[in-house]
């Protein structure tokens, strides 16, 4: 049965709102920013503040704050419907959030809950996020740091870098990069159409690493000592390996192989349909 | 003789459709080949789970009018662990995509896992008859599978088309442009496929590069809808 309360209904003037009110464990706190950014920071308090810069005078706009079934869901409503406006939220580390934006760049730095943050048009950049972080943009960029957990990332038109994280990851762009640095993970899935992937992490044993593009390089950072079983195919790109590697006979016109590392414990997929594949040493992967 | 003579005999040798005499030998490669044994393996993990596909499956509301497409003339019953649609393993790629789009994609993802040990290339010890070489046939699946998936993309370009008006300008040319970008590395794909049907690598890349045109397509699906 969801449970339904309107807390506040603040007329805003047209330069803005700023309220906080207090929160409990177990809330997750939901925005729809439509046209305007989401810049959330976090603090060692049970409080949200929430404050409202407006874009425009869309009639007395309106910040209302609900909560239903454990979500506080925040929005800003004129006469003529939702209205625009930037958000700036500064949230408890432990409130999961989920943030979208049509128009509208979303920062988050900080949390140390799960997190989901959309934008169509906008860029996303988050640090922190524990347990499952899902970020995605059409046209903007897409970027997470010091993120633990199942961590989901997707670009249309842009690229995606990820860094000093651990979990699984999966990202997917279609017309970007995917860029993975100091990411510990048994579990990865990176993938683009029109872009380069990397991964640079060290190679856990027994984990599974797809690095897929169409139109751009792969490259995997493996350390000395790593164990993994490698499997390379390309139509019409090449391969190349900082690492001694011992392949056997590669037959004319044949577009997969496969070696062994150490006890190949570790699966390495590595595809890049008319690009290079490379295999380096940690640290020595090519610059952005 | 090369490994993928023994790849391509693997889905005939999980529906027991090779001859006993070919059975056993594959059973003696497969002793001595662990790549081979995992696909095998996989193959089956597969097939079990065609097998557990609900009979009236879509669970996405664009899928209904696709499974009834589909139903006028192949039952999604006929999704069981046969023969008849499991295929040669670089078919199997395009089959996957006719069970992703009426599954909503968890079977993909198991293909997806499977395709890396496909790809896992290791000298056969004692031979099996070959598949005879040139331009691979399309199998009843892979025409389904292809029907299919035009039969998706159609219906998700409808739903782009309708709601075109309710996106951004600039997002619709951010949608069309990478619509085309994939469509581009489809064509690679299947002209590659074209020159190379047998390779296992292609066919599934093939599969794989229509899976993220579905995938795109249902974003700016959704994106349409939603932004009302």
């Amino acid at each position: 049965m969801l449970l339904a309360s309107l807390l506040l209904l603040a007329s805003l003037a047209s330069q803005g709102q700023d309220t906080t009110f207090a929160a409990s464990r177990g809330e997750r706190l939901q925005l729809d920013a439509q046209n305007g950014s989401i810049t959330v920071t976090t603090w060692n308090r049970n409080d949200v503040r929430v404050r409202a810069d407006l874009d425009d005078d869309n009639g007395s706009p309106t910040l209302a704050i609900s909560r239903s079934s454990g979500t506080i869901n925040v929005s800003l409503r004129g006469r003529m419907g939702p209205s625009d406006a930037d958000f700036v939220l500064t949230v408890p580390t432990w409130m999961p959030l989920a943030l979208h934006a049509v128009d509208g760049n979303i920062t988050v730095r900080g949390t140390s809950a799960a997190i989901s943050a959309e934008s169509v048009s906008g860029n996303v950049s988050v640090t922190g996020g524990t347990g499952t972080v899902s970020l995605s943009s059409v046209s903007g960029t897409v970027e997470l740091s010091q993120a633990s957990g199942n961590i989901r990332v997707s670009a249309v038109n842009d690229d995606i870098t990820v860094s000093n994280s651990t979990g699984s990851v999966s990202a997917t762009s279609v017309n970007g990069s995917v860029w993975l640095d100091g990411v510990n993970s048994s579990a990865v899935s990176l993938e683009s159409v029109n872009g380069d992937v990397r991964f640079g992490g060290p190679v856990q044993n027994g984990g599974r690493y797809q690095l897929n593009t169409h139109n751009g390089d792969v490259s995997i950072g493996v350390q000395p000592g790593a164990g993994a079983t490698v499997s390379v195919s390309t139509f019409n790109g090449d391969f190349s390996s900082d690492i001694p590697v011992q392949l056997s006979a590669r037959k004319r016109g044949e577009r997969s192989f496969t070696f062994v590392l150490g006890d190949g414990s570790a699966r390495l997929d590595l595809q890049s349909f008319q690009g290079s594949i490379q295999i380096t040493r940690p640290g020595k992967g090519r610059g952005r | 003789m090369t490994a993928d003579i023994w790849t391509d005999r693997l889905s005939e040798y999980v529906d027991g459709e090779l001859t006993a005499s070919e059975a056993r030998a594959m059973e003696e490669h497969l002793m001595g080949c662990a790549a081979c044994r995992e696909i095998a393996h996989e193959l089956r993990a597969v097939a079990r789970q065609a097998a557990s596909l609900p009979e009236d499956v879509p669970a996405h509301d664009l899928w209904p009018a696709i499974a009834r497409a589909i139903g006028a003339e192949t039952p999604v019953l006929a999704l069981r662990p046969r023969r008849a649609w499991l295929g040669t393993v670089p078919r199997l790629a395009a089959a996957a995509v006719l069970i992703a789009v009426l599954s909503g994609g968890s079977v993909w993802f198991a293909m997806r896992q499977s395709t890396g040990a496909a790809r896992l290339a290791v000298a056969p010890a004692t031979p099996v008859s070959p598949v005879p070489a040139g331009p691979a046939r399309l199998t009843p699946a892979s025409l389904r599978a292809e029907r299919t998936y035009d039969a998706a993309v159609v219906d998700l370009r409808a739903v782009l088309d309708s709601g075109r008006g309710r996106l951004d300008s600039t997002t619709v040319r951010v949608l069309e442009r990478n619509l085309a970008i994939v469509d581009s590395a489809v064509a690679d794909a299947r002209r590659a496929v074209a020159a190379d049907p047998n390779s296992v690598y292609l066919n599934t890349y093939l599969a794989r590069t229509m899976r993220q045109k579905l995938d795109l397509l249902r974003e700016a699906a959704n994106l349409a809808r939603a932004e009302t």
